[in-house]
């Protein structure tokens, strides 16, 4: 069994697959052809995604987390707390490959054995709906992940009740620079979008940081612009946003859009490279853009000349 | 990554105010946190105050030890039931400080023994440990007044310790003096016996040594520097058979002769912790030289030739010109009737101390064993 995603996506095959109650593995090959994933199953049920669940990357994501240090063995964290984290990193795999609309998928039936996971991926899909559910709530509140954390006067900290904070909360707090945008944040510590938008929200209720509208919300006026073909317009706004929040990946992103809609591949490459730099978690999508910029330009000296 | 901007120290304090001061979680989270802020010291006091806690988190300890050597990276975040069992088990700042002392984290051991000064039940086993540590370092204002503190509750550990360092300091009478205060804890403690003994054997009292030692001996059966000592103490009193049984006895227990050791507690009333005193004026091993020549000599004496002459051959190996060690195997070799062997040991002896007071009798004993050698006619 095997095909394109642009015709049946991943969790259509899964959801067959699982109905079957098949056992094997499904090769995923999305926009990056040198990063393949494999998707573990053992009587319909997914068992393993690899390699970004499987024991090296739970070990690099407990580094990432400060929950061990670089030569601690995973053993020195509990198993409860690393299988979390294993589902975590399998859950947003899935999600990140269940968008891709380019790639193909390759199922070789055999016999596997039960894994780490045990999901159904008709559960998978009710629990992916509800975080798109809160994605969408919250990123309304958050001006679109624009919004800009920062610390709550001290008078005011001082002035709250006990606190009851989380690894993710000390996380944040220690990410937080009143510059980066939630969506910074959140690639900063690897972590969704909607997980870092509710604590971040949840820390606000509790008086240590306010929230703040992004002073311009110029990456917003800025893709407004560019939706409108105002090329010009939205790279002036996102030069303007990136002096301002060099570490705003996604406005990195939108200045390649915009230089390329004006025909400056160049500027392009430079501004997604930036970008690639601020978000190496999308470093094969930047890739891909950079890729892109470089053959257009190469077309265009080729056709001057 | 980029790392954020520091934050300043009003934020911190802020935070700090709302940390619940009982939860060793927050309070590790929070000195984390402080440390990537740049706040040393608001987050070693917090890593200290966390450690403190019962069921600190590794984490804990993890802050604690890096922050007292000066480091604030390689911090852990604590998360509530993220560690093994094995990990939460006996974790206390006292537990901490002895590890660390045992394996010479002098900076880490103390920052843990003074977290465990707070607690009132292992106040006075931290007070000794940080008397110990002064002392190795040097510092003996610092480990009287340790040492000081720690006596107003005595305990075993700092009575044996607070006599051993008298004892160093060239002041065995205070020692003494200091375990005569203490009469009926010595009594029924067999590490204040032996160091009662071997003070004793030290000032040359051998009978006190032999009743003290004997004593700590039926106390503790397996107290292997007891063991030694007590061959030390019956060569000393000419009793070469029973030098022989004890020191053997020693050797079943431990390869090892170390008669000076400190004693810590990792907690309180329940077991005690050994690390070795290091060597005065001389070189590690030297004790157990001494011990092995002692055995060499009993063997001889009650004419155990083979065993006696693996002895000495086993200190010679160590110090091949060790005059003492060659002298006596010569005389073993001599018995042996192996001349020419005994012959170069001995001459090595007057080439290396030609005036020492071993020279003579070896100039006599190889002077015989030519004239042997030649009788005899074989090497």
């Amino acid at each position: 069994m095997h095909g394109p995603l642009h015709e049946i996506s991943l969790i259509e095959v899964l959801q067959l697959l699982e109905r079957g109650r098949r056992s094997g593995v499904v090769r995923v090959v999305g926009p990056d052809d040198g990063a393949p994933r494999t998707i573990t199953l053992h009587r319909g049920l997914i068992t393993a995604v690899e390699p970004d669940a499987n024991d090296a990357a739970v070990q690099q994501a407990l580094r990432r987390r400060f929950l061990i240090g670089a030569d601690d063995p995973v053993g020195e964290v509990s198993l409860s707390v690393r299988e979390e984290l294993r589902g975590r990193l399998a859950r947003n795999a899935v999600e990140m490959m269940m968008r891709w609309n380019r790639g193909r998928f390759d199922f070789a039936e055999g016999d596997t054995a039960a894994g780490p996971l045990s999901w159904s991926a008709d559960a998978l899909v009710m629990a992916l709906i509800g975080d798109e559910s809160i994605r969408v709530e919250l990123a309304s509140q958050l001006s679109d992940w624009h919004a800009v954390p920062r610390f709550a006067p001290a008078g005011v900290i001082a002035a709250g009740g006990a606190l009851s904070l989380t690894a993710v909360d000390w996380r944040i707090l220690d990410a937080v620079d009143g510059l980066r945008d939630i969506a910074a944040i959140a690639a900063t510590l690897d972590e969704p979008l909607e997980m870092v938008g509710m604590h971040v929200t949840e820390l606000a209720r509790a008086a240590i940081l306010q929230i703040d509208s992004p002073p311009e919300n110029a990456t917003l006026e800025a893709h407004q612009a560019l939706e409108a073909g105002e090329y010009d317009a939205a790279a002036g706004r996102l030069r303007g946003r990136v002096e301002r929040a060099p570490h705003d990946a996604e406005a990195w992103r939108a200045l390649g859009l915009a230089e390329v809609g004006a025909g400056r591949f160049e500027a392009a490459i430079e501004a997604w490279t930036v970008w690639r730099q601020a978000a190496p978690e999308r470093a094969a999508e930047a890739d891909s853009l950079i890729q892109a910029a470089r053959t257009m330009m190469e077309a265009l000296l080729e056709h001057r000349e | 990554m980029v790392a954020p901007a520091p934050r300043d120290g009003a934020t911190l304090n802020a935070l700090r105010q709302r940390i619940d001061d009982s939860d060793p979680v927050a309070l590790t989270n929070y000195a984390w946190f402080a440390a990537r802020a740049g706040r040393i010291a608001d987050a070693l006091e917090a890593a200290r105050r966390a450690a403190s806690l019962p069921a600190a988190p590794r984490a804990a300890w993890r802050a604690l030890e890096r922050l007292a050597i000066g480091r604030s990276d390689g911090l852990l975040i604590a998360t509530a039931g993220a560690e093994t069992d094995e990990n939460t088990s006996h974790a206390s700042p006292l537990a901490a400080a002895v590890a660390a002392h045992r394996q010479a984290a002098h900076a880490v051991a103390e920052v843990c023994y003074h977290a465990a000064t707070a607690d009132p039940h292992a106040s006075s086993a931290a007070w000794n440990g940080l008397g110990v540590l002064h002392e190795q370092r040097g510092e003996t204002g610092a480990a009287d007044d340790a040492w000081r503190r720690s006596l107003t509750e005595p305990r075993v550990a700092s009575i044996h310790n607070r006599a051993l360092a008298w004892l160093r300091r060239d002041d065995p009478r205070a020692g003494r003096e200091l375990l005569g205060l203490h009469a009926e804890m010595v009594a029924s403690s067999a590490p204040l016996l032996f160091l009662l003994g071997y003070l004793a054997l030290l000032e040359d009292d051998a009978s006190l040594a032999r009743v003290s030692i004997e004593r700590a001996l039926t106390i503790d059966p397996e107290l292997a520097r007891a063991q030694f000592t007590l061959g030390l103490v019956h060569e000393r009193l000419g009793r070469s058979g029973d030098a022989l049984v004890a020191t053997r006895r020693g050797l079943l227990l431990s390869p090892w002769y170390l008669p000076q050791v400190w004693l810590l507690e990792s907690q309180p009333g329940v077991t005690l912790v050994e690390i070795p005193a290091a060597p005065l004026g001389g070189e590690p091993g030297d004790e157990v030289e001494q011990v092995l020549l002692t055995l060499g000599r009993s063997l001889l004496e009650t004419g155990h030739l083979g065993e006696a002459l693996a002895v000495f051959d086993q200190v010679l190996l160590r110090h091949p010109v060790h005059t003492a060690a060659l002298f006596h195997r010569g005389v073993v070799l001599a018995k042996l009737r192996r001349y020419h062997e005994a012959l170069e040991d001995w001459e090595t002896v007057v080439a290396h101390d030609a005036d020492g007071d071993l020279a003579e009798v070896t100039r006599r004993h190889s002077e015989s064993a030519r004239k042997l050698a030649h009788l005899f006619g074989k090497g």
